[in-house]
């Protein structure tokens, strides 16, 4: 293994990508700070029922799932089906708006629209599969 | 403003050295993996490889936006479309043990289970719809 070789290789591939995650990493700061997490309150609510418009507002919403899990939780206590809570989730761990910029960098459009697709798909399915289950057990 | 422009340094701080120490890994990946390995394990079997890339997404610990150059080298040496999708799709499902934790004390070990198995059977047949497209 050439160490010199890693290296050179390393560093090119640093300076290729890393502009991607600078701009990324910006925008997803900037997302976080002027949207207000009430709009993606109001949004999920608006949604109740329709595992589609969940996982599409999961995909659109910025950050980290990690802020968002106790409003969740509280629409969960307040009545929301865990199939649209499962169904967010699922389309906001999959795909964020930053990735848009990443993805398409690196893969190019027609890869980011497979994940964008495949994520849809994903979350409406898993919704599904969580309304089916909820059915016998209780989460 | 000044405190999106904080924000931003302090991820950047954060993430630069996880991210250099992903892109090493996929240099090496790059000029030591043989490509006809890779060829020959994608041809014999891609459910099979599309179902390591997601487990391998999903089991190792790779932080946010690290993913990307270990899947660009796998991409270098032959891995398809169909296994860079399930290891990026595998990484997020788990991506953070904080998020993990919050989400099984929140809402229950049963819904964290669930939502884990059900997505990573989604993202294997979804990896190899994508082979079989692009």
């Amino acid at each position: 293994m050439n160490i010199s070789d890693i290296l050179i290789l390393s560093a090119h591939t640093f300076l290729k990508l890393f502009p991607f995650v600078i701009v990324a990493v910006f925008i997803s700061q900037l997302l976080k700070h002027y949207l207000a997490k009430k709009h993606i309150h109001t949004k999920i609510k608006e949604n109740t029922g329709n595992e589609a418009a969940a996982t599409i507002t999961g995909i659109l919403t910025p950050g980290p799932l990690i802020s968002y899990l106790p409003i969740l939780k509280e629409l969960k206590d307040r009545g929301l089906p865990v199939s649209i809570i499962a169904a967010f989730i699922t389309g906001q761990t999959l795909i964020g708006p930053v990735r848009l910029f990443l993805e398409t960098g690196y893969f190019g459009w027609q890869f980011f629209a497979f994940r964008v697709v495949s994520a849809l798909i994903i979350g409406i399915v898993v919704g599904f599969v969580f309304k089916l289950v909820a059915k016998v057990t209780q989460f | 403003m000044p405190l999106v422009l904080k924000n931003t340094l302090s991820q950047l701080l954060f993430l630069t050295p996880l991210f250099y120490a992903a892109v090493v890994v996929g240099s090496i990946i790059e000029l030591y993996v043989p490509a006809p390995l890779t060829h020959s394990l994608i041809n014999s079997n891609p459910i099979l490889a599309i179902s390591l890339a997601a487990c391998a997404g999903l089991i190792l610990p790779i932080p946010r936006y690290a993913t990307y150059p270990i899947a660009l080298s796998l991409l270098a040496t032959g891995a398809s479309y169909g296994v860079i999708l399930a290891l990026i799709s595998g990484e997020v499902v788990f991506e953070s043990l904080a998020r993990d934790a919050l989400e099984i004390k929140l809402f229950g070990l049963k819904f964290f289970s669930l939502r884990a198995v059900v997505s990573l059977l989604l993202i294997i047949i979804t990896g190899v719809i994508t082979d079989l497209i692009l």
